[in-house]
């Protein structure tokens, strides 16, 4: 089972990439509508926007927590880490 | 990988996994690096050679125990669970870890701003599969019309309310193994919309 390299999420059917495209390393809600990636700032503000609109966080605690879990991810780790 | 790096991979997971017992038992905040090195069994600066401050294995350990929670909430979240199986899921993480999760809950004022970004990182895995059956079970009329953070924040300050408490529900051991079943039970009662 792949690993979405932008967000994290298992990606297990068909249906979790983006435009069921299996070959792709990353999931459909990490995709524009085209299936192309999304940048990092599209990336950054659509975690930003999910903690909002599911965990009620203030737009600036939100927008910080989004870029640290974003950090982590294979996709966007930042050279210091290797 | 040559046998030095091997051998050098080996220490640091041994003297994280030596913070991990003394964190879970002692919390965060009180335990010396010296304690650290005296489980894992190294040298007091061998800790430092690892991880260059007690902070910095302090947030290391707090990002393995987020790895670990994270990846087993999305491994035994499949398609289609029930509302049942989501809160299962997500406390039967927590119950596996839950002394140090309960140690960095009632931490995080005192620890770096990462611990608490770590623990919406956590939180936010567990928003997405709740938010998916949630939404499902919302448009079939069958749970309150109520806003999913209200929603999501009254699970997780009931969840942290007793494991916080654990001493007053649960003095001789996990709160979560004798409380587990029937909180999920009664939050779903709670959402469900009465068809009578
Ligand atoms: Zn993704």
């Amino acid at each position: 089972m792949k690993q979405c390299i932008a967000c994290g999420m298992p990606m297990r059917k068909v249906d979790d990439y983006p435009l069921g495209d299996t070959t792709k390393n990353y999931c459909k809600y990490c995709a524009r509508a085209n299936g192309s990636m999304q940048s990092y700032d599209e990336k950054l503000a659509s975690m930003t926007e999910f903690i909002i609109r599911t965990q009620g966080l203030d737009a600036h605690v939100a927008q910080k927590s989004a870029a640290f879990m974003i950090s982590k991810l294979p996709a966007w780790k930042r050279g210091s880490d290797d | 990988m040559n046998k030095r790096t091997q051998q050098r991979e080996q220490t640091r997971i041994e003297i994280l996994t030596a913070a991990e017992h003394i964190y879970a038992v002692h919390g965060f905040i009180r335990p010396s690096t010296q304690m650290v090195a005296k489980e894992a069994g190294v040298a007091h600066g061998t800790v430092f050679l690892h991880f260059q401050s007690q902070e910095k294995l302090i947030l290391a350990v707090i990002e393995n125990l987020g790895q670990s929670l994270t990846s087993q909430i999305h491994e035994s979240s499949v398609p289609g669970h029930s509302l049942n199986e989501v809160l299962q899921t997500y406390l039967t993480a927590i119950e596996a870890n839950e002394s140090l999760y309960t140690h960095l809950i009632m931490e995080l004022p005192q620890l770096p701003k990462e611990a608490q970004q770590t623990v919406i990182g956590i939180q936010s895995v567990i928003a997405h599969h709740l938010d998916q059956v949630m939404s499902q079970l919302k448009k079939e009329k069958k749970i309150k019309d109520l806003s999913f953070p209200f929603l999501f924040n009254t699970w997780i300050g009931l969840i942290h309310y007793y494991l916080m408490n654990r001493r007053l529900f649960a003095p001789h051991g996990s709160v979560l193994a004798v409380y587990k079943d029937q909180l999920i039970a009664n939050f779903i009662t709670l959402l469900e919309v009465d068809c009578t």
